[in-house]
């Protein structure tokens, strides 16, 4: 690589961390939190929230995965396509050259 | 592109990846057995306090695949690589689906135990800001196709995750905020409880390098198209040239 490009590269990484730094500083002042100690909801069990987290968070996870493993097959056989194109596109170009 | 893609299409790769991803299913399975009938309710929140496995192993997983996104982020700003700039991609696209559950669940779990389904303190604020990263470094990637300048781009953002995850963990110490402090703050009392919560974070773990893996393979295999796809139009050219 370029020497022009590192220090592009360089500089592009310093001006996004200054630019975080920047941000930090800013952000400094500490937010009032809000005192939820005292807080203890009547019927506390809450049961259908625990099996909505986990199914969601199963749901999520279980899609990332499905979908990943489609994509990677349709990319399969895209390449497999591709090489056997690659394939014919080689033999006709040496029988064209002659021996 | 930056180098030449040679990502093995053999069916073995894929096989033991998916031998990989099933054993790790399993024990993501078997984590879940014991949250659910090997740990008891906890004596203040009840029986919502489980969620706390899958949230807190989650987060586990964000940080983790965010900051090795960030590192193969700033590797490939300094030398490009095709390989790094897959397994980065994957590891953001990992993380930002980790940082989705942990910001389902968090709110489920806040609404018993804070009476509120948000609240806008650091640690939420700041594990929202990292979703919001992740979910710009992939829209760029996406836009930009195979630009460079788009790369480049996605990966200056990238690099900001690092910084932040570390704000998330240190959020609670140095600004407050709602968030209990278990972990630093003298840790889990009961071993069921222990053995639950380590499980379901091991298992997640290796779901995570799992899912990266796959996507790893993945993004080769689609760099190793975009290869051949511009190899055969160049070939095109070349015999449509000849006399």
């Amino acid at each position: 690589m370029r020497f022009a490009q590192r220090v592009r590269s360089l500089a592009s990484v310093a001006a996004v961390s200054l630019c975080a730094v920047a941000g930090q500083v800013h952000a400094d002042v500490p937010a009032p939190s809000r005192d939820l100690s005292a807080y203890k909801e009547a019927a506390i069990p809450g049961g259908d929230l625990m099996l909505a987290a986990y199914l969601l968070g199963w749901v999520l996870l279980g899609a990332v995965a499905v979908r990943a493993a489609l994509r990677q097959r349709h990319t399969e056989q895209q390449l497999a396509e591709l090489e056997a194109r690659w394939g014919t596109a080689e033999t006709s170009a040496a029988s064209t050259e002659g021996p | 592109m930056a180098n030449s893609a040679s990502a093995s299409s053999s069916p073995q790769g894929g096989h033991g990846l998916a031998a990989g991803l099933a054993l790790a299913t399993l024990a993501t399975v078997a984590a879940l057995a014991w949250v659910f009938w090997g740990t008891p309710a906890d004596a203040s929140l009840g029986i919502v306090q489980k969620i706390f496995y899958l949230h807190v192993a989650a987060a586990f997983g964000m940080l983790l695949c965010l900051c090795a996104a960030s590192a193969a982020a700033l590797i490939d700003l300094l030398a490009p690589s095709d390989p790094i700039d897959a397994a980065g991609r994957a590891c953001t696209e990992v993380g930002l689906a980790f940082a989705a559950v942990v910001l389902t669940t968090g709110p489920l779990w806040a609404r018993k135990s804070w009476g509120t389904w948000w609240t806008w303190e650091p640690r939420l604020t700041l594990t929202l800001l990292v979703l919001l990263i992740a979910v710009a470094v992939l829209l760029l990637r996406s836009l930009a196709g195979s630009a460079e300048g788009g790369r480049r781009t996605a990966n200056a953002l990238a690099v900001l995750a690092a910084p932040t995850s570390y704000l998330i963990h240190i959020a609670v110490q140095k600004w407050g905020g709602t968030h209990p402090m278990v972990i630093q703050g003298g840790g889990i009392q009961s071993s069921a409880m222990r053995i639950a919560f380590w499980g379901m974070v091991a298992a997640l773990l290796a779901l995570g390098a799992a899912l990266v893996a796959l996507r790893t393979r993945g993004l080769r295999l689609e760099q190793r198209v975009q290869m051949l796809q511009l190899e055969l139009s160049a070939h095109k050219l070349r015999q449509r040239e000849k006399p």
